[in-house]
């Protein structure tokens, strides 16, 4: 046996789960190595000492940070899913009998020559997908909530794609034989949650807040669709507009909307209304109020000529993006032909690695037969209990009436951040986008940042050591060799935890060193 | 880790949206989860926001668990991924203020014992914990998270293969090269294991 092949087996070795003969071979090879022999009993030292790292306690604000998820995050995924499920059952069921007409007729048609009036403006608008598609072309709703889970499980690289299927497994997108089932394992038949294949293709509704005073939301009346263009419309611009949807980012497509707008009797350009913040009861009517930054302007100019110089109409309003610095609070008037007014009011507090909710209120000026409000993040902002398709609203809105939204986010780093508000309808058509300044996040502030205050007169070390601690939450090794010390000495105004420490160990005949990043209060060098 | 019939009965209720019943296996796993961050991820801040995320994503995704696994295997496979997120960011970013204790300045982030009234033996002991402990932190994803699995948690071969859905002779391979690795990120102090 070889030292290689020695130190292959130690592991093993040590847990006695070799075979009888390696075993042998090891152990021979052990007595005749000094080096191996020496790596076996320095693992076995290593190993009894990984054995007793002791168990740290959390901290005492974690658990309270923990009993505010599920109020913070919102009801669970899929729960709302089952909620709906025998409405979206029978929209199924509806469906069917709708599909099974629509081919009857359509046979009857061409059997007949026949063409309905109704059904020629039908052919020329193909595209409803200005709500009902994703990003990625596909029916958002028929997206299946364990379809989210799946796409969402971030998959470790250090166990590949087993990770991946596993997790996803194990959040019920795969099916129950994909997950591994080790020995001895309680493999148990529990009650899967994936929809049916029937009910993939229908559409669940979100649920919806209460209907607008004097308008019922009856489902038939909700998949109203515009009717058709004057000119087929352009899959560039879908594509374009999905784009937008998934990046955040303008994509300019030829073919967008700009000569849409004018169509409409809008300019190419026009920058929402942003109304005086901050947001609240009242909302003063005018245009003064905080701005967009200048380069997010300019990129709205050369986007501006883009879609100046696209040559094809579109049915879709595509609005050009416009800004709203929230972090004071603000709204902003969106939309063409139908506008709606978004408010935003921003995290109180703003700290990064923190939970923090916004309040976005939305209103639109005329009755909305179906809008939808999606929301972004970006990379160092995650939208926390949205899923993937950032369906924050979806649902009638009354004329005037405000509807009132909450959204999550957890800020990965300090610094400025936003969102992207995207307000979509079919009755009446309208596609329109906002960028929301939330405002400044800050850094959490360390624990030998933090203010103390203190006023000790002749207390031993040990308990001046402790107060600091319990203030700051710093955590600090006082040396058994500073004996009986005491200090003398006060702040009355808040100073950083740190600095009180030098100082309380200064007056003390003390210092406060390092020790492998440790803290130490500890006797003066001589 | 298997789950028991109280724990099955809360994960039942926690799914039907019942949030004291979430708030309840919460209570019963934060503390195994925050043990498990904490040495992945070394600091108690990172653990902290660690755990927050991981229950985040359970409280998400919990009417999705079928229990094919025990939800011992799924948490600490959820918690695995967040961890290897969160390093992976890491990776990306300046480092951070509160990571900082080279330049003398004081680094309130590390959970270090109180040694007040402690032996200088246990004191000694206690140093040459908190050394394993910043070279788990040396060490590869792939075998910090074997390490920590079994030889800190103390899961079994078979658990550990479950959470990282690997072979059992992977996770044993794996493991023998971690600790390997790990005596040889201890060098400077490796007598001290001479038993």
């Amino acid at each position: 046996m070889t030292c290689e092949q020695c130190l292959d087996k130690l592991t093993e070795f040590l847990v006695g789960d070799l075979p009888p003969d390696a075993e042998r071979e090891v152990r021979a090879h052990v007595a005749a190595c000094p080096e191996c022999a020496r790596a076996l009993a320095q693992v076995r030292g290593l190993v009894g000492v990984l054995h007793g790292l002791p168990e740290v306690e959390p901290p005492a604000e974690l658990r309270e940070r923990l009993r505010a998820i599920p109020g913070a995050v919102g009801e669970p995924d899929h729960v709302w899913w089952r909620r709906w499920q025998p409405i979206a059952a029978g929209f199924a069921a509806a469906a069917a009998v709708v599909l099974m007409l629509s081919i009857g007729f359509i046979t009857y048609q061409r059997e007949t020559g026949e063409v309905p009036g109704a059904l020629m403006a039908e052919r020329g608008a193909p595209a409803d997908d200005a709500v009902a598609t994703d990003g990625e072309g596909a029916p958002a709703e028929a997206r299946t909530p364990d379809t989210e889970v799946a796409a969402e499980a971030p998959i470790a690289e250090t166990a590949p794609n087993e990770v991946a299927a596993d997790e996803a497994a194990a959040a019920g997108a795969q099916p129950a034989d994909s997950a591994p089932t080790p020995r001895g394992a309680d493999r148990r038949t529990g009650t899967r949650d994936v929809p049916t294949a029937s009910t993939e293709t229908v559409t669940p509704e979100r649920p919806r807040p209460a209907p607008p005073s004097g308008r019922a939301p009856a489902p038939e009346e909700v998949p109203a669709i515009q009717p058709p263009p004057p000119q087929p419309r352009s899959d560039h611009v879908g594509r374009a507009a999905d784009a937008d949807e998934r990046s955040g980012t303008p994509t300019i497509a030829p073919g967008a909307a700009a000569p849409a707008a004018e169509a409409h009797g809008v300019s190419a350009y026009q920058p929402a209304e942003v109304l005086a913040g901050p947001a609240g009861a009242s909302r003063p009517a005018g245009p003064a109020g905080p701005a967009g930054p200048a380069g997010s302007r300019a990129a709205r100019g050369a986007m501006v000529a883009a879609m100046g110089a696209a040559p094809e109409p579109d049915v879709m309003k595509l609005a050009p993006p416009a800004y709203l610095d929230a972090g004071e609070g603000g709204s902003a008037r969106v939309g063409e032909g139908t506008p709606f007014t978004v408010g935003v009011t921003p995290p109180h507090e703003r700290v990064a690695g923190t939970i923090v909710a916004a309040t976005i209120r939305l209103e639109a000026e005329a009755d909305v037969a179906r809008a939808r409000l999606t929301v972004a993040g970006s990379e160092d902002l995650e939208l926390v209990g949205l899923g993937d398709d950032g369906v924050l609203f979806e649902g009638p809105l009354a004329a005037g009436q405000e509807t009132v939204l909450s959204v999550r986010m957890l800020a990965h780093r300090p610094g400025t951040q936003a969102v992207t508000l995207r307000i979509r309808s079919t009755d009446p058509v309208v596609d329109t986008q906002l960028d929301v300044g939330m405002g400044e996040f800050t850094a959490p502030v360390p624990p030998a940042d933090r203010p103390v205050q203190f006023n000790f007169v002749g207390t031993p070390i040990r308990e001046a050591v402790a107060e600091i601690t319990r203030q700051s939450g710093m955590r600090v090794i006082v040396d058994p060799g500073v004996g009986d010390a005491t200090v003398t000495a006060r702040a009355d105004d808040a100073i950083p935890a740190a600095a009180a420490l030098r100082a309380i160990a200064e007056a003390a005949g003390l210092q406060v060193s390092q020790r492998r990043g440790a803290c130490v209060v500890e006797g003066a060098a001589e | 880790m298997a789950a028991n019939r109280s724990e099955a009965d809360l994960i039942r209720a926690a799914r039907a949206g019942d949030a004291d019943a979430f708030d309840r296996l919460v209570q019963a796993h934060y503390s195994s989860v925050y043990n498990i961050a904490y040495r992945m991820l070394s600091t108690p801040s990172a653990a902290s926001d660690a755990t927050q995320t991981t229950f985040v994503r359970v409280f998400e995704a919990i009417t999705s668990f079928r229990g094919d696994a025990s939800f011992g295997t799924w948490l600490y496979r959820i918690t695995m991924n967040v961890c290897l997120d969160q390093l992976r960011r890491r990776k990306n970013q300046p480092l951070s203020l509160t990571d900082e204790d080279e330049d003398g300045e004081l680094a309130g982030e590390r959970e270090l014992p109180d040694l007040t009234d402690e032996p200088s033996g246990t004191a000694e002991q206690r140093e040459l914990q908190e050394l394993v402990h910043e070279a788990i932190g040396r060490l590869s994803e792939d075998f910090r998270t074997v390490i920590v699995l079994y030889d800190i948690r103390g899961l079994s071969y078979q658990e550990v293969a479950q959470v990282l859905a690997i072979p059992l002779g992977t996770v044993k391979s794996r493991l023998n090269r971690a600790r390997l690795a790990l005596r040889d990120e201890m060098e400077p102090w490796v007598e001290l294991f001479d038993a």
